[in-house]
């Protein structure tokens, strides 16, 4: 029964709030990774970071140390894959390699089969920028 | 008062006492100087009559041989002895000398011729016819000198006797000497002298010019020198004696006719015998007068000791009266103090003390204390009715000394006591402002009518009382009005927490009378969290119960604003001003999660106890100073785990802090006690602990106690939130963790936990679409079952339907077994339900 911990905030407790990381890999390709809990509350920020950072480029959604994500989420990751293949460009998704949450979720909604999903952030670079430099060439 | 009791004072009385002494030793004086002065007068006097003897004793020589020589003339003038006639002599001699008869002379008489023959005699003797003339020395003086002569002693006449001779010339008709004419004289003869005097056997001496002494046998006295001296007449008050001893008194003269001294010699003790009797005497007297003031005096100093004694006792009384009237808080405590004091200074007296109704109508019997005589309740009821009233209408002190007075002026109260009482005292208690609050009475089986110090005294006690009355009443009423405060502030039942044992329990100081600042309070917030406080404001009385009051205003206004304990001190801190000072201790309890937040300002530690082990802990992080001293910054907060079966014991310092001891020894008793008794619920916990912890710390302080016990894992979540999104958070986390106290798998959790949060995204997106409103989440876990229940109270809005958004029914679905939603005019509600593995 020790502390659990011990703070002068409880914001840090009450608010896991979910973060993004988005780091541009290449001039084609744009990794935005979700940390933590992704839901209504956190929607119109990502979807605004999706939108600056895939002006133009591919996409590669990494969810290894996502925690949560709801449906709300999962439309916003549909809507933008549509909005990029639209414009000729990928999204893909990068899911951890063992189960949780994620795993259990796609495995549920099926969005597997709707995304490319990969297990490893390496591969999945590679897979998406192989189609990006076949696009260019059929371009 | 004081005037009073001073008049009495041991100060005074030894002034008394000393001056009395005074007095007595110059009385001794005086009188010691005047016996001594008149016994110094007596011995002169003695001395003056001495000396008068001694005249007196010469003068009766003197005229004895004046007589005796006269006899001798007018025989030395007869015709025979003028004629030198000797026969007619021998005739005229013997006839005067008759034999066997008594004669003129003792020894004899004799006519002797110029040529020294004694030529006629008649002698008393039987054997001596002739004179002997061997000492012829009266003969030759007389024949030197013609005139008359007395000899000294003279040896023969008869031989070996010694006799006095008188000698007398005797002539012829042409006056020619012829002859001498001696007669003797036995010295016995003069002892008629010592008759005269009246002596007795002493003193006397008649010493002859040889300074023989003529009545003891011619001896001579031992002293000759003394003899020699004595010339005159005269007194000697301290000499040698005649027998050389000390310490005599002489007295002398010289007899004229013979020559001779008469010395009255005797030891002064003797003359002075009666001027000494008469000086012993005045001064036995003195003593005797001396020795009876002297006890008289002992008589008043030992009553005025006994007095001041007694006056001590007062004294004491009255303080010990003032320190029991001074800490009384309630009106009975100044009557039980009254009539204790009463009943130490008067043993013997029944003692009442009757009251004033609070409606002011009529006294009430307060107080008593039998005394000498045992009284029914009843006879007491009718003394506070009739003698009571009486001295309390009258205003005035009332004294019966006699037992007719008594039986006249209250025969009710004399009947009553069945005719023991015999005197009375009764006097009102009036305070300062002249407001009659009550009376006292005593009764006495006796006649005792009081004595001044007395009625001072009871008069200082009613005074005494009535001021304390003063006191008291508004201290009653202000304690009234501060209980009725605290009360209406503790009375209030603690919420019933679903898995949770809550209780709080209130102990008033231990005399009851001073309210204190002690509170608890508890909240159960529509989310399921649980804010507690504990807390104590320094000080009493309305005061501190405003306070309190407030503090807990200011507890309940934010509970609802905010999870964090640490953030409800700090608005709790707010409203205590600086010159104030409250503990208090803020609790937060999530019973889904299991999860116990506190912050203290200053309070003691709570207990944990862990429900298995029995391991008891102090919530001893998170501790700042008390509200009043702590900046807000200050005040931080921890977080425990409280798992089912684990009690937490909240309480204010009245428990543990024990004067003397430190506070971690009240603690640790605590400790002990909470220790042993884990398996307990809640109430027989806080039993247990009034029982065995309250008397070991004897405390007069209030007392809080809170306790919370974690009975179980709650079998249903059952939660209400604001529809913002930002809060969905939160409310997965408790679930997660409840969830898994539950025991779900970790795929069944995590589906749960998307459905309601779908659910939640349904009723904010739809249910609130414009503003939050309440959203109601209720997860109910069952025999192998799940059942989840969402629900507002907004109107349906649909939306624009787009791509983003209607995925979150299929999700519900997807995750759920069965999934519904019904919405109607008061709101929407999904209801979700799976089993479970």
């Amino acid at each position: 029964m020790g502390e659990l911990h011990v703070n002068g905030e409880h914001v840090s407790k009450e608010r896991q709030i979910g973060t993004v990381r988005v780091e541009f890999a290449s001039k084609r390709t744009v990794v935005v990774a979700l940390i933590g809990e992704h839901d209504l509350d956190s929607r119109s920020a990502l979807r605004a970071t999706l939108a600056y950072a895939t002006e133009s480029r591919n996409l590669l959604v990494d969810l290894t140390a996502c925690t949560f994500i709801d449906s709300a989420v999962i439309s916003l990751l549909l809507a933008t894959q549509r909005r990029l293949e639209a414009a000729g460009r990928r999204a893909e998704l990068i899911v951890p390699p063992h189960p949780g949450y994620v795993t259990r979720l796609f495995e549920v909604t099926g969005i597997a089969s709707v995304f490319s999903v990969h297990s490893a952030r390496s591969t999945a670079l590679a897979s998406i920028e192989e189609f990006a430099l076949l696009g260019q060439k059929t371009a | 008062m004081e005037e009073v009791f001073a008049r009495g004072g041991i100060a005074y009385r030894r002034h008394l006492a000393m001056g009395a002494l005074l007095a007595v030793l110059l009385l001794v004086v005086v009188a010691g100087t005047l016996a001594w002065g008149q016994y110094q007068g007596a011995q002169r006097t003695a001395l003056g009559n001495e000396r008068a003897r001694a005249v007196l004793a010469g003068s009766v020589i003197d005229s004895y041989f004046g007589g005796e020589l006269a006899t001798l003339r007018s025989i030395a003038g007869s015709p025979p002895v003028v004629g030198r006639d000797t026969a007619s002599m021998q005739r005229y001699f013997t006839r005067l000398q008759p034999a066997g008869g008594h004669g003129l002379f003792g020894a004899g008489l004799a006519w002797i011729d110029r040529a020294g023959v004694a030529r006629v005699a008649a002698l008393r003797g039987a054997d001596a016819r002739h004179p002997d003339l061997s000492d012829r020395s009266f003969v030759s003086q007389v024949n030197a000198t013609g005139t008359p002569f007395v000899s000294e002693r003279t040896n023969g006449w008869f031989g070996r006797e010694h006799v006095i001779v008188m000698a007398m010339p005797t002539r012829d008709l042409r006056g020619h000497t012829t002859g001498v004419l001696a007669a003797a004289v036995r010295p016995q003869a003069l002892m008629i002298t010592r008759g005269a005097l009246d002596l007795g056997d002493s003193g006397l001496v008649i010493l002859d010019r040889e300074g023989r002494s003529v009545v003891g046998g011619f001896t001579r006295p031992k002293n000759l020198a003394l003899v020699r001296t004595l010339g005159g007449t005269g007194v000697r008050s301290d000499t040698v004696g005649l027998d050389g001893t000390s310490d005599h008194a002489l007295a002398y003269t010289t007899s004229a006719i013979p020559g001779w001294t008469i010395v009255i010699d005797r030891p002064r003790a003797v003359l002075f015998s009666d001027a000494r009797r008469g000086f012993f005497l005045e001064l036995a007297l003195v003593a005797a007068a001396v020795a009876i003031l002297l006890f008289l005096i002992a008589l008043i100093v030992l009553h005025g000791r006994r007095e001041a004694e007694r006056e001590r006792t007062r004294s004491r009384q009255r303080h010990e009266l003032s320190n029991i009237l001074g800490s009384a808080s309630l009106g009975s405590d100044v009557s039980d103090g009254l009539v204790a004091g009463l009943a130490e200074a008067f043993p013997e007296a029944l003692c009442i003390v009757a009251l004033e109704d609070a409606d002011h109508h009529g006294l009430t019997l307060s107080g008593s204390a039998e005394g000498a005589f045992p009284s029914t309740a009843a006879a007491r009821a009718i003394v506070v009715e009739q003698a009571a009233t009486l001295a309390y209408d009258s205003g005035a002190a009332i004294v019966i000394g006699k037992e007719p007075g008594l039986r006249s002026t209250l025969p009710g109260v004399h009947k009553a006591l069945l005719g023991a009482a015999h005197s009375f005292y009764a006097t009102p208690l009036v305070n300062r402002g002249g407001s009659r609050l009550g009376a006292l009475c005593l009764l006495f089986a006796h006649t005792h009518p009081l004595s001044e110090s007395e009625q001072a005294q009871v008069a200082w006690y009613a005074e005494q009382a009535a001021t304390a009355l003063d006191r008291t009443t508004a201290f009653e009423r202000e304690h009234e009005v501060a209980v009725r405060l605290q009360r209406s502030l503790l009375s209030e039942r603690l919420p019933e927490v679903e898995g949770v044992e809550l209780i709080g329990r209130y102990n008033a100081g231990g005399a009851g009378l001073e309210v204190g600042g002690d509170w608890y309070d508890a909240v159960r917030r529509s989310d399921g969290i649980v804010h507690v406080t504990v807390g104590d404001v320094a000080g009493h009385g309305v005061t501190a119960a405003v306070l309190m009051g407030q503090l807990r205003n200011a507890f309940r206004a934010h509970a609802y604003e905010h999870t964090s304990p640490a953030e409800l001190l700090r608005r709790m801190l707010r409203h205590v001003d600086e010159d104030e000072m409250a503990t208090a201790l803020c609790l937060t309890l999530d019973p889904y999660t299991q999860e116990l937040t506190y912050a203290s300002a200053g309070h003691p530690p709570s207990l944990l106890v862990d429900g298995d082990a029995a391991v008891v802990s102090r919530l001893g992080h998170a501790l700042a100073p008390p509200l009043g001293y702590v900046q807000a910054s200050a005040i931080r907060e921890a977080t425990v785990e409280l798992p089912a079966g684990a009690t937490l014991v909240a309480y204010t310092d009245g428990l543990v802090e024990r004067r003397g001891w430190s506070i971690d020894a009240g603690i640790d008793l605590l400790a002990s006690v909470v220790g042993s008794s884990a398996a307990l619920a809640a109430e027989p916990l806080a039993d247990r602990i009034f029982e065995e912890v309250a008397p070991h710390i004897g405390s007069h302080d209030d007392i809080a106690l809170l306790i919370v016990r974690l009975l179980e894992v709650p079998r249903r979540m059952d939660i209400e939130v604001p529809s913002d999104p930002a809060s969905m958070v939160t409310i997965r986390r408790r679930m997660r963790a409840w969830l898994e106290l539950r025991g779900l798998t970790d795929d069944e959790r995590d589906d749960t936990l998307l459905a309601v949060s779908e659910a939640c995204n349904n009723a904010i997106e739809h249910g609130y679409p414009l503003e939050p409103g309440p959203l109601r989440v209720l997860v109910e876990h069952g025999e192998g079952t799940l059942v989840i229940r969402v629900e507002d109270r907004g109107a349906w809005h649909p939306t624009s339907p787009s791509f983003e958004r209607g995925r979150g029914i299929p999700l519900m679905r997807a995750v759920m077994d069965t999934a519904e939603i019904e919405h109607d005019g008061r709101g929407t509600r999904v209801l979700l339900s799976r089993l479970l593995a």
